[in-house]
């Protein structure tokens, strides 16, 4: 292993911030699908959660499971990547250790690729075993209804958490130009709702952080059908920009 | 060849002009130290000479090469601790030294071998197994300078390393200091205690506002006084200078 990757994977795995966005990335999907639909479906559900519940009563469970994880994955890739990668970069500012990465035989731009990389193996992992326990609570559940076009949905909606990881890996940018995380947290919060409310005005095709949410199914089926590869190509390629900005920022950064 | 030759450095902060044309070398086996009232210049001056900050004009060279263009293996002959040192605080003690030594270009047998040495050198091999947030600061100070000095540099700039060392951890930075520049590192160290730098130079540079303005000669007899006589014949001289 290099240097760099050698100092970026203990010091993300001891920290606080990766072991509680482990448990959100790994154990919300399940529970917010697989569970939910359970909750739904079960005979003493009543009351006004009865009817917040109603919509995942319909369609097999298998259908159901699909859709909420659709809704559900995008969304906790997006935040919980982002401040696994907002900390891992805006800590060096934090904690006083950016200084100690200057003038060294290994450039602050292998640091900063190793930081990225360490989160994007993570992420991918972390969503991986997430949607293998979605799968696996569904066959427990009602393994009939895991049909091939809920395997089909379901593999689509991990393909975009995937999209969605990648793109919050541009957060790093956001941390190296606030010199901390903090910056970047807000600006996690700011995507996420603002993500809402341009979806809402029905321009989510052409977002790069909506689009891979809408074809996952988040805002529903027709919603999903709308996006194009062309917008799956646009956000890749944003979440591209993002990481090389990141990574840019972080090679050239000051301690001024 | 001269390990450091910072020329001319200008640096300014708004109406501050932190760095003002200041320029010194730094030899092979020399050490040398820079002391100066805070705010002096001497921090800016090292930050610039390991490209924490930038320069409005002057030159810094490492080892002959301009900083800009310096690459790994002119970084890996350097070894600094400016502000922080080096030490992540979720980390244990050793690992901390085995990853700067990897960073400073070592491979990984080398640098477990340098970290055992220089944890038994600077008397942490206690907290070896320890993660680093629970030393004491001057324990801290002590891994830092075995994370920058592990991997043999042959420049080392330290800005006030003493700062929380107690007394025998002292003695055991001056023993570093000399070892490091008996086999032909170069040593720019700042530093408050005149004493202490008086007994380890080999040239005592005086910064002033962002300048060189004078030199002291170590094992002179009453340093205090002639560090501050010469900072006072500055200021009245600018004074004067200013006036006209």
């Amino acid at each position: 292993m290099s240097p760099a990757l050698a100092l970026q994977v203990p010091t993300f795995s001891r920290s606080l911030t990766a072991r509680l966005a482990t448990v959100l990335l790994t154990a919300f999907p399940p529970l917010m699908s697989v569970g939910m639909v359970l909750v739904a479906r079960a005979a003493d559900a009543a009351g006004p959660s009865a009817a917040k519940l109603a919509p995942y009563r319909e369609g097999t469970v298998g259908e159901a499971v699909a859709a909420l994880a659709g809704q559900v994955v995008s969304v906790v890739a997006l935040i919980g990547v982002g401040f696994a990668v907002a900390w891992l970069v805006g800590r060096e500012w934090a904690d006083g250790t950016l200084g100690s990465l200057f003038a060294l035989p290994v450039s602050r731009a292998r640091i900063a690729r190793a930081k990225l990389t360490v989160v994007a193996v993570w992420a991918a992992a972390c969503l991986t075993l997430a949607m293998a326990l979605v799968v696996g609570g569904l066959m427990l559940a009602d393994g009939a209804s895991l049909t091939g076009a809920v395997a089909v949905q379901l593999a689509r909606v991990w393909v975009a958490g995937l999209l969605m990881a990648a793109l919050a890996l541009g957060f790093g940018w956001v941390a190296v130009r606030s010199r901390g995380y903090l910056g970047a947290a807000g600006a996690i919060i700011a995507v996420t709702a603002a993500s809402q409310i341009l979806a809402m005005l029905g321009t989510g095709a052409w977002v790069p952080y909506i689009a891979p949410a809408m074809w996952a199914g988040a805002g529903g089926p027709e919603e999903a059908a709308a996006i194009g590869p062309w917008s799956l190509v646009l956000a890749a390629a944003f979440a591209a920009a993002g990481c090389w900005a990141a990574v840019r920022a972080f090679a050239h950064a000051r301690l001024d | 060849m001269t390990l450091l030759e910072i020329s001319g450095a200008v640096r300014a902060y708004g109406d501050l002009r932190a760095l003002d044309g200041l320029s010194l070398t730094v030899e092979p086996g020399q050490i040398h130290a820079i002391v100066g009232l805070n705010g002096a210049g001497k921090t800016t001056a090292m930050k610039a000479m390991v490209g924490h900050t930038r320069l409005d004009a002057g030159e810094v060279r490492l080892c002959g090469t301009p900083l800009a263009q310096a690459g790994p293996a002119v970084f890996a002959r350097l070894g600094f601790a400016i502000d922080q040192p080096f030490g992540y605080p979720e980390l244990s003690v050793r690992d901390n030294v085995v990853h700067a030594a990897r960073l400073h270009g070592l491979d990984r047998d080398a640098a477990a071998a340098a970290a055992r040495s220089w944890l038994a050198r600077l008397e942490l091999a206690p907290w070896a197994g320890r993660r680093a947030r629970g030393l004491s600061l001057g324990n801290r100070q002590r891994l830092g300078l075995a994370c920058v000095a592990a991997h043999r540099p042959d420049l080392l700039i330290l800005d006030e390393p003493t700062n929380a060392l107690d007394p025998a951890g002292i003695l055991l930075l001056r023993d570093v200091i000399l070892a490091a520049a008996a086999r032909g590192a170069g040593v720019l160290v700042s530093s408050h205690h005149l004493d202490e730098v008086s007994r380890i130079a080999h040239r005592i540079t005086l910064v002033h506002a962002g300048r060189v303005i004078g030199t002291l000669e170590p094992g002179e007899v009453d340093l205090e006084r002639r560090f501050f006589e010469a900072v006072r014949a500055w200021d009245a001289g600018h004074r004067v200078e200013v006036a006209a």
